[in-house]
């Protein structure tokens, strides 16, 4: 420890000698030993003891017996009011909630309805847009035949890999299993009404045979189909 | 007598309307609860208080609220929300008594929360301090007037007293009233502050010294202190 601090130390304990706490001697000694060599030591130690006395002299005010009497009802006040108005953040909270669980609830069906479709990998048709491709056909007849495919279309779905075209049936809900083998651009739209094109046209020409046919010829060729059906 | 009857009325009066709801349900009361009383033990309070028991608070409140009071009033010097926070220590009391661990006693704990939340209320209010600078009725009052010289009239010296101590740093002014006005040991404010007591010493030194400064720039005391040199 350098003198400085030496001094200041002593600077520090001349509180607890001035008040009479210091209960070290070599302390004392040193203190005393420095008011009578050090002026501005000893002055330090006068106004210290001078501002002591002036404010030993003064005292703050304490309440009279009544002012405690009345604190713990006001303690008690104050808990209840806090605790009531918990209850009201909490009750308002939970009239929030009425509204908002059910709302919840509404977005999470809808979002289990329509949310694991993915259109991208599976091309599902529409029938209302087969329809209106049907609209372009002006033939009454042929009006007949395409609304068979479409209601056939309505159960079934066409899927192209590679290739092939894979008719499957439709489920109830219309969500459809991700493959994870099937790549992406592999089931266009244009091909597969290329392909639903195809299928109806040789049907209409089947039917326009048909019809040419004589009446005996077209007899017999129906119980043929009777028979292969039965 | 008279006041003592009023407290025990008043203690009397709040039990009842406490815990009328209270004595209906089943709560898991301590054996010690119809010995309890003011000087019953902290821990067997806290304790009592912690298995449901509301009166063991009204005791703890009844033990404490003086030196609250002090201590709140000494930071808080001559502010007309003394009586607020002093509730408001008490209210904090309660919340926290849930997660007070023993570690240290309780009056150490509740000088804590009083400190602090004594210390937030100036943060807080800090404007309002700065513009009140003195208030007619004041908190300090004189132990005896005849000491002081005639020019020094009562109300002069304890405005200037609190004028000199609003001056003090927080921490100083903090160590200085708990220290020289609460009577309080460098031991038990290291425990409340949680500081070295050679930090404190030197903060109360500093204090005590900026102080001294003041009063004796002041045109009224200076006189005071020339005298006494």
């Amino acid at each position: 420890m350098n003198n400085n601090n030496k001094i200041e130390q002593l600077y520090i304990l001349l509180l607890d000698y001035i008040e009479g706490n210091l209960d070290d001697e070599n302390e004392i000694r040193n203190i005393e030993q420095r008011l009578k060599t050090d002026l501005e030591f000893r002055k330090t130690y006068n106004e210290l003891t001078s501002s002591r006395k002036l404010l030993e002299k003064i005292e703050f005010k304490e309440p009279d017996e009544v002012y405690f009497a009345s604190l713990l009802p006001k303690i008690r006040n104050r808990l209840e009011q806090k605790k009531s108005k918990r209850k009201t953040i909490s009750f308002s909270l939970l009239k929030y909630w009425q509204v908002l669980i059910p709302a919840l609830t509404v977005i999470l069906v809808i979002f289990l309805l329509k949310g694991p479709r993915s259109p991208e990998n599976i091309y599902i048709p529409n029938s209302e847009t087969n329809i209106s491709s049907k609209d372009t056909l002006s033939n009454n007849d042929e009006k007949t035949s395409t609304t068979n495919i479409s209601t056939e279309e309505k159960n079934t779905k066409k899927v192209r890999i590679g290739n092939e075209t894979i008719l499957e049936k439709k489920s109830k809900t219309n969500i459809q299993p991700v493959e994870s083998t099937l790549e992406e651009n592999e089931f266009e739209e244009y091909d597969y009404q290329n392909i639903l094109y195809q299928e109806i046209e040789e049907e209409l020409m089947i039917e326009k045979e048909f019809e040419k046919l004589s009446p005996e010829k077209q007899e017999i060729i129906l119980n043929k189909i009777k028979e292969i059906q039965l | 007598m008279v006041t003592i009857n009023s407290i025990e009325i008043c203690f009397v009066n709040t039990d009842v309307y406490m815990n009328n709801k209270r004595r209906s349900k089943s709560y898991n009361f301590l054996d010690t609860t119809d010995k309890l009383n003011i000087n019953t033990d902290d821990k067997i309070l806290v304790q009592s208080f912690l298995n449901g028991n509301q009166t063991a608070f009204n005791y703890i409140v009844m033990k404490y609220q003086k030196k609250i009071y002090s201590v709140v009033q000494k930071i808080l010097v001559n502010s007309i929300y003394i009586d607020d926070v002093t509730q408001e220590v008490f209210v904090k009391l309660y919340d926290s008594l849930k997660t007070f661990r023993g570690d240290s006693s309780l009056l150490t704990y509740i000088y804590r929360i009083a400190i602090n939340m004594s210390l937030n209320h100036i943060k807080y209010n800090r404007k309002w301090y700065s513009q009140t600078s003195s208030i007619d009725e004041s908190e300090i009052d004189l132990k005896d007037s005849q000491i002081i010289d005639a020019e020094l009239d009562k109300n002069t010296l304890s405005n200037q007293i609190q004028k000199a101590i609003n001056s003090l740093p927080e921490q100083q002014r903090v160590v200085f009233q708990l220290k020289f006005y609460d009577n309080l040991s460098y031991e038990e404010l290291s425990e409340i502050l949680n500081k070295p007591i050679g930090t404190l010493k030197a903060t109360y030194f500093f204090a005590f010294k900026k102080l001294s400064s003041v009063l004796k720039n002041d045109k009224t005391l200076s006189k005071f202190f020339s005298n006494e040199q």
